[in-house]
């Protein structure tokens, strides 16, 4: 190999994998028989072959090369989210452990301590729904569910229904709806991601509740159950592929919402409490939004409601 | 629906390939052609512009060889890409009647 064939190969390293296996060897070419009786690659062409490779790994970033569909994102969005979001019942279920420890269920007030529960049992509805492939009945639970979330908003303000971690369960709620409604639902979504992809995902769910009702309270415990979620929605949906880990980053909502709350919390002052409302919400609901839409997690056009 | 313009790089890619098949270093030299010597694409513009000409639809690989051991892979239109390539040709050839005939006004009233 000579010199100049090895700095060329040196350049080509920068392109994504996927496409130095497709293209490397052509593009060498071409740029060997460009070469003339160059002994190095010239900087013009190195800078040309540099910001090739910046404009595909960009392109690679945002799927904008074709190679993600998003209904198949959404489709398992469809399976794994209502499963998902029964860890957001972690909080309540804590609760209503320290009323049955105490042996004085009969004397909680459901509306003070566990207010969201219908919500949430909604949610283990829709999950049970589409895994047993009902997937327009899941749909309209899911909506729902959402509802739930505004209404929670209304009824419990002191919940931060509507802000800080919770946004992301909201967020979740909403995206759910749509791909139980748009996408070709749950029943594609376990033929991409497989029916192990499920059982890890309920043991993930349980696992993350123990932790949060057991160690609520304990800030080790809230990075432990963090960390634990995102295990096992990334080992659930598949690293390998760029489709499950944009699923993966749409069911890790909540994870994405509440370190945003505890970045901005840490800044003094107190965002959520100053910021206006505005701000607060295009913070805790646009911008995970945008960041989806711009990595190709969610559909770009126009959604189609197939309810049928 | 509205239709941007086409960028030069990618109008001189889409007219190489309009005739025949073509391998990379082939458009490269082609568009130099095209363009009078005007244009001068490097292989990382082109490779960035075939990635995207394809997910688009516009560009096929047409066929591989390989040719003193490397890989050469031929590219060509799609009836897609032919289509825009049609419809951009349309568009300049808009512009340039009109500019042609306010120029043409323009001299006529210059020299009234």
């Amino acid at each position: 190999m000579s010199e100049l064939e090895r700095r060329y190969r040196r350049l080509l390293d920068w392109y994504p994998r996927g496409h130095r296996e497709r293209n490397g060897e052509e593009m060498l070419g071409v740029l060997m028989a460009g070469a003339g009786d160059r002994r190095r690659p010239g900087w013009r062409e190195s800078a040309d072959l540099l910001w090739g490779a910046a404009r595909l790994h960009l392109r690679w970033l945002t799927a904008a090369d074709g190679g993600v569909d998003s209904r198949d994102v959404m489709a398992i969005v469809s399976l794994l989210a209502p499963m998902t979001l029964i860890a957001g019942a972690t909080t309540g279920l804590h609760e209503l452990g320290w009323w049955v420890r105490a042996g004085a269920l009969s004397d909680m007030s459901w509306q003070q301590q566990f207010p969201d529960a219908p919500v949430w049992a909604v949610w283990l509805a829709v999950a049970v729904l589409g895994l047993r492939g009902f997937r327009r009945a899941a749909a309209v639970g899911a909506g729902l569910g959402t509802a739930g979330f505004g209404l929670l908003a209304v009824l419990a303000p002191f919940q931060h229904w509507w802000n800080d971690r919770d946004a992301g369960w909201v967020l979740l709620g909403l995206v759910t709806t749509i791909a139980l409604a748009s996408s070709s639902g749950p029943s594609h979504g376990r033929r991409l991601v497989g029916q192990r992809a499920i059982a890890m995902m309920v043991v993930t769910v349980v696992a993350v509740v123990v932790i949060g009702t057991v160690g609520s309270h304990v800030q080790a415990a809230q990075w432990l159950q963090m960390a634990v979620l995102v295990g096992g929605v990334v080992a659930s949906c598949g690293v390998q592929s760029r489709v499950g880990r944009r699923a993966a980053l749409v069911l890790l909502l909540p994870v994405v919402t509440t370190l945003l709350a505890k970045v901005l919390l840490a800044v003094p002052g107190s965002f959520a409490q100053t910021a206006p409302t505005a701000l607060v919400i295009a913070t805790f609901y646009g911008v995970p939004l945008m960041v989806l839409l711009t990595l190709g997690c969610l559909p770009r056009r126009s959604l189609t409601v197939r309810l049928g | 629906m509205t239709i941007g313009p086409l960028r030069e790089p990618t109008f001189l890619i889409l007219t190489a390939l309009a005739a025949r098949a073509q391998h990379g270093y082939g458009i490269l030299r082609d568009v130099e052609e095209i363009s009078d010597g005007r244009v001068t694409l490097r292989a990382g513009t082109l490779y960035a512009a075939l990635e995207r000409l394809g997910a688009d639809g516009w560009v096929a690989v047409d066929r591989e060889e390989v040719v003193a051991g490397r890989l050469r892979r031929y590219y060509r239109l799609t009836d897609k890409g032919a289509a825009r390539l049609e419809a951009e040709v349309a568009r300049l050839r808009a512009h340039a009647h009109m500019a042609q005939r306010r120029l043409q006004a323009r001299l006529a009233g210059g020299t009234a």
